[in-house]
């Protein structure tokens, strides 16, 4: 299924394909051959380009994550939607908490929250799931 | 949403409904007084009896509320039972023991017909009541539904 | 987050009937008290726009609770009411008409919200019911 439907967070939606965003799209990638010294700036993440240039993943796949790169990458979007999720379920949890203990009597807005936050964890879960997906299929493509 | 603040919300409503059930009932036991002693000519006073009348007050549920309609639900209760003293009928019976020296006799001023119209009214306030409270219920399931 | 937007605008609407429920109910409770005029709640901005068309004989309830905030509400005496003997002017049947027109409202957002909530979870199951 479509990984746009999983807008609500956010900007996830940008980032899942490698093919639809340029460089940056999975960081710790060096897709721009010009921060290898001596080589041409190229995009290896462009198909077009290692088919035909025969660059392989050898350039740069497997290097270490580049602090500098200008997008949020893999970790970081995952970690954000995991930092929400958890914000998210510890607010239900207090709600509920709360509610048990009869300190407060609103019964749709904590089983509101609590249904939100259930299904955050389970989209944050389904995007790592297609995010790794992403991953593998580009691997494997390299190969 | 807060918890920290009280909000106009289940337990509210159920306070308010209760106080009203409650004065309901009130209404009702003094009705049942008045029609017991219809015809009571001689109290522990050495009186007739004079009939009973609630008289109910509006009190705020939470004064100091931040809540804008917490702060406007106010709960029912009785203020007063008032002893209405308007003279009741004189009937001629020279022969009852309570007649006074011309042969008349005060009886209790209450309206049999007027005590049973109250007690029909206050049955279905009573039952008007219940019914919010059913509500209330009706609409806590449908909250907790949401949840499953 | 066109989600959870629309949830909380439901629940927004939830919050306000169930706030209404309160005032309905103490109306009911106070039908003997002298003096006591009936209370409603309504939508500030809604409610002064629906004053000047003639549609100050409608319930105020009647104007959409979507998308409200505890702000935009506001405690009114019911334009309907008039004052009996005592001044009470409460009258029970419609009252309770009230209650149970205000409480179907609540459960229709309650299982709007329920739709809603379950779409984003057949989402976030990848596309196969929960």
């Amino acid at each position: 299924m479509s990984i746009a439907a999983v807008a609500p967070l956010g900007s996830y939606a940008q980032q899942v394909s490698p093919y639809a965003s340029r460089s940056g799209a999975i960081s710790g990638v060096a897709s721009r051959t010009g921060d290898l010294p001596g080589l041409p700036e190229i995009d290896i993440l462009d198909p077009e380009v290692s088919r035909s240039s025969g660059i392989e993943g050898s350039l740069g796949f497997g290097r270490t994550l580049d602090p500098s790169a200008s997008s949020p990458g893999f970790g970081e979007v995952l970690a954000g939607a995991l930092r929400e999720t958890v914000v998210a379920q510890t607010s239900a949890a207090a709600k509920a908490d709360a509610l048990s203990r009869g300190e407060n009597d609103d019964i749709h807005g904590t089983m509101i929250s609590a249904k939100e936050a259930d299904i955050s964890l389970k989209l944050v879960g389904a995007v790592r799931n297609k995010l790794l997906d992403a991953f593998h299929e580009l691997w494997r493509t390299n190969v | 949403m807060s918890g920290a603040q009280p909000i106009a919300g289940i337990w509210s409503a159920m306070e308010v409904a209760a106080s009203g059930l409650t004065a309901e009932r009130s209404r009702m036991n003094i009705i049942a007084s008045n029609l017991a002693n219809a015809r009571t000519t001689k109290g522990p006073d050495g009186q007739p009896y004079k009939r009973l009348d609630p008289v109910f007050a509006a009190k705020p549920l939470a004064p100091d509320a931040f809540d804008r309609v917490l702060g406007a639900v106010h709960t029912v209760e009785l203020s007063e039972v008032r002893e209405d003293q308007e003279p009741g009928q004189l009937v001629y019976e020279p022969g009852h023991p309570d007649a006074n020296p011309q042969g008349y006799v005060e009886m209790p001023n209450v309206n049999v017909v007027t005590e049973m119209v109250n007690l029909m009214t206050a049955s279905r306030a009573y039952e008007a009541g219940v019914t919010s409270i059913e509500s209330l219920k009706s609409m806590a399931r449908s909250a907790l539904k949401i949840g499953q | 987050m066109g989600f959870t937007e629309s949830i909380d605008h439901l629940r927004a609407g939830m919050d306000y009937h169930l706030a209404r429920h309160n005032l309905l109910t103490a109306n009911l409770a106070h039908v003997d008290t002298p003096g006591y005029m009936p209370l409603d709640l309504a939508h500030r901005a809604a409610f002064e726009g629906a004053l000047d068309q003639a549609m100050s004989t409608t319930d105020p309830a009647h104007i959409e609770a979507e998308g409200s905030s505890p702000d935009d509400w506001e405690v009114i005496t019911d334009p309907t009411a008039t004052p009996g003997a005592d001044g009470n002017g409460v009258r029970l049947d419609r009252e309770a008409v009230k209650i149970a027109a205000n409480n179907l409202r609540y459960d229709a957002l309650a299982t709007l919200i329920q739709g809603q909530l379950q779409g984003l979870a057949w989402a976030a199951n990848d596309g196969k019911s929960v």
